[in-house]
C-alpha cells in the first residue's frame, strides 16, 4: 500500500502559498485605496463650516499602486490555475 | 443493441443525471456569498458560474482518472473486476442515499455517496480484490480529512492577514467593503475548481462503465465526448440550480462579511485546485466548510462550537459507508441477473420520483439551500461586539 504523502504535503503548501499572495495582494490593494480622497473633517457634513475645511486628497501614486496590487492579485491567481492545469 | 450495451447506455444516463444533481446542489456553495452581498446580480452570477463549472470540467482529467483506472478493476481487466450491471448498481446506491439525504436536510457529499457506491457494489459482487484500497485511501479517504483541515488552516491564515493588512488605528473608513468586488472573483475561481473536481467523477464512472463493458482500453483516460458530455450536465445543473436560489432568495442567509468571505472563498478554490491537479477526488462542500469555519476562526476572539462542527463532522462519515450499504444491497439484486438489474432500475426510479413527489420543491428555502456551508459557519462562535466604532 502505498500512499503518496509528497501529494498531501504539496497540496497544503501550495494552497496556502498562494492563498497568501492572493489575498496580501488584494487586501494591500483595499488599504491603499482606503486612503482617504476626502479626509474626514471635525463636524459633521452638515456643518456649513464643513465646506471650507480642507480635504486630503489621495496621491495618485497610490491610487496606481493599489490597482497595481489588484492586477497583480488576479495575475498570480490566473498564473496559478494555468500552472495547476498544465501537466 | 446487445443487453451489455444497453446496460452501458443506462449507466451513462444516470452517471449524467448524477453529474447534473451534482451541479444543481452545488450552485450555493459558490455563489450564495457574492449574490447575498450584492456583488453579482442572481443571474449573473448563476451564468458565470455555469460557464466556469463548464470550462473548469475540461481543465483537468486527473480525478476522473483516479476514478477511472484506479479505484476499481474493470471487468475487462482480469476474472474479479466490476462489469456494468455492478457499477450501476453503485450508482443506485450513490443517488437513492443522496436523495434521502436530501430530503432529510442531513449534511451529506454527492462525491462520497459516489464512492461509496461502487465500492459497497464492488465488494458485494467482485470480492474486496476489485477494489484498489491503497486508491481508495490515498486519492479518497484522507483528501476527505485532510483537505477540509488544508483548507481551514489556509482560510484562517488569510482571513487573519486580510484583516491585519486592511486594519487602520487612525479610525477613518477602512474599505473592507471592497472585498465585495474581491468575491466576484473569488467565487468565480471556487466555480472553476468545482467543475475541475465535482465533474471528474462523473466522467470517470461513465470511462469506467466503458471499459468494464470492453468499449475502451483499460488504463485511458476520458474521450473527448464524455469530458463534454459532463460538462455540459454539471453546467445545466449549475444553471437550473441557481434559478431555485433566486426564487427563493432574502432569507436566512448567514451574515460573511467581504474580507471573511473573499477569504475563504481564495482557500477553498486554492485547496480544491491544487487537490484536482494531484488527483485527489474530494467534496467540494466539505473544502468549502472548512473554510468556513477556518475564516471565522481567523476573526478576532472567535472559537469553535465544537458541538455544533462534530454533528457536521459525523454527518459526513456517515455517508461513505451509508451509500456503500446500499450500493452493496443493489449489487445483490443485479446480482440476480437481468431480472435484478430491472428491478434495481425500477426500483430506483420509483424512489427518486416518489422522493421528488413528496419534496414540493415550492417550500424549500434558502436557509436549506445553503444549509451544509452555512452550518460550517455556525460552528465558529463570535464574541459581540461592544462599543464597535468604526
Amino acid at each position: 500500500m502505498t500512499i503518496q504523502w509528497l501529494q498531501f504535503l504539496l497540496v497544503v503548501v501550495v494552497a496556502l502559498g498562494a492563498a497568501v499572495v492572493v489575498v496580501s495582494l488584494f487586501a494591500g490593494g483595499i488599504r491603499l485605496l482606503a486612503t482617504p480622497r476626502d479626509a474626514v473633517a471635525p463636524g459633521t457634513p452638515r456643518d456649513e463650516e464643513f465646506d471650507d475645511l480642507p480635504r486630503g486628497r489621495r496621491p495618485a501614486g497610490i491610487t496606481a499602486a493599489g490597482v497595481t496590487l489588484f492586477v497583480l492579485a488576479g495575475a498570480v491567481a490566473a498564473f496559478g490555475v494555468a500552472l495547476l492545469v498544465a501537466r | 443493441m446487445t443487453a451489455a450495451l444497453v446496460l452501458v447506455v443506462i449507466v451513462i444516463v444516470l452517471a449524467l443525471v448524477f453529474d447534473f444533481t451534482n451541479g444543481f446542489h452545488d450552485t450555493a456553495n459558490a455563489m450564495a456569498t457574492p449574490i447575498a452581498t450584492g456583488a453579482m446580480t442572481p443571474r449573473l452570477a448563476v451564468a458565470v458560474a455555469a460557464v466556469l463549472n463548464l470550462v473548469g470540467a475540461f481543465l483537468s482529467t486527473e480525478v476522473a482518472r483516479t476514478v477511472s483506472g484506479g479505484l476499481l478493476t474493470a471487468e475487462a481487466d482480469g476474472a474479479s473486476g466490476v462489469g456494468p450491471a455492478l457499477i450501476l448498481a453503485g450508482l443506485m446506491g450513490a443517488i437513492l442515499w443522496n436523495l434521502t439525504t436530501w430530503y432529510f436536510g442531513l449534511p451529506s457529499s454527492s462525491s462520497h455517496a459516489l464512492f461509496g457506491g461502487l465500492v459497497g457494489a464492488a465488494v458485494v459482487g467482485a470480492g474486496l480484490g476489485a477494489v484498489d484500497w491503497s486508491v481508495l485511501l490515498g486519492k479518497v479517504i484522507l483528501p476527505a480529512v485532510l483537505a477540509p483541515l488544508t483548507a481551514g488552516l489556509v482560510a484562517f491564515t488569510v482571513t487573519r492577514l486580510a484583516y491585519r493588512i486592511t486594519r487602520r488605528a487612525d479610525g477613518l473608513p477602512d474599505g473592507r467593503r471592497g472585498f465585495r468586488v474581491g468575491q466576484i472573483f473569488s467565487s468565480s475561481l471556487v466555480a472553476l475548481a468545482h467543475g475541475t473536481n465535482d465533474a471528474q467523477k462523473t466522467m470517470g464512472v461513465i470511462t469506467l462503465v466503458l471499459i468494464a463493458g470492453g468499449l475502451q482500453q483499460p488504463g485511458s483516460g476520458p474521450e473527448l465526448w464524455v469530458v463534454a458530455a459532463c460538462a455540459l450536465a454539471i453546467a445545466a445543473g449549475t444553471y437550473s440550480g441557481g434559478w431555485r436560489i433566486i426564487r427563493t432568495m432574502g432569507t436566512g442567509l448567514t451574515a460573511v462579511k467581504p474580507a471573511q468571505g473573499f477569504s475563504a472563498e481564495v482557500s477553498t478554490a486554492a485547496t480544491v485546485l491544487a487537490s484536482s491537479h494531484v488527483g485527489f477526488a474530494l467534496s467540494t462542500t466539505h473544502v468549502a466548510s472548512g473554510s468556513v469555519i477556518g475564516s471565522g476562526l481567523g476573526r478576532r476572539g472567535a472559537t469553535v462550537r465544537w458541538g455544533t462542527a462534530r454533528r457536521i463532522v459525523s454527518g459526513w462519515l456517515l455517508t461513505l459507508p451509508a451509500a456503500a450499504v446500499v450500493g452493496a444491497l443493489a449489487a445483490l439484486l443485479v446480482g440476480l441477473g437481468p431480472v435484478g438489474v430491472g428491478l434495481v432500475v425500477a426500483l430506483g426510479a420509483g424512489f427518486m420520483v416518489a422522493v421528488f413527489l413528496k419534496a414540493r420543491p415550492e417550500r424549500v428555502d434558502a436557509s436549506s439551500l445553503e444549509a451544509e456551508v452555512n452550518a460550517a459557519g455556525t460552528a465558529v462562535r463570535r464574541p459581540r461586539k461592544k462599543g464597535r466604532t468604526r
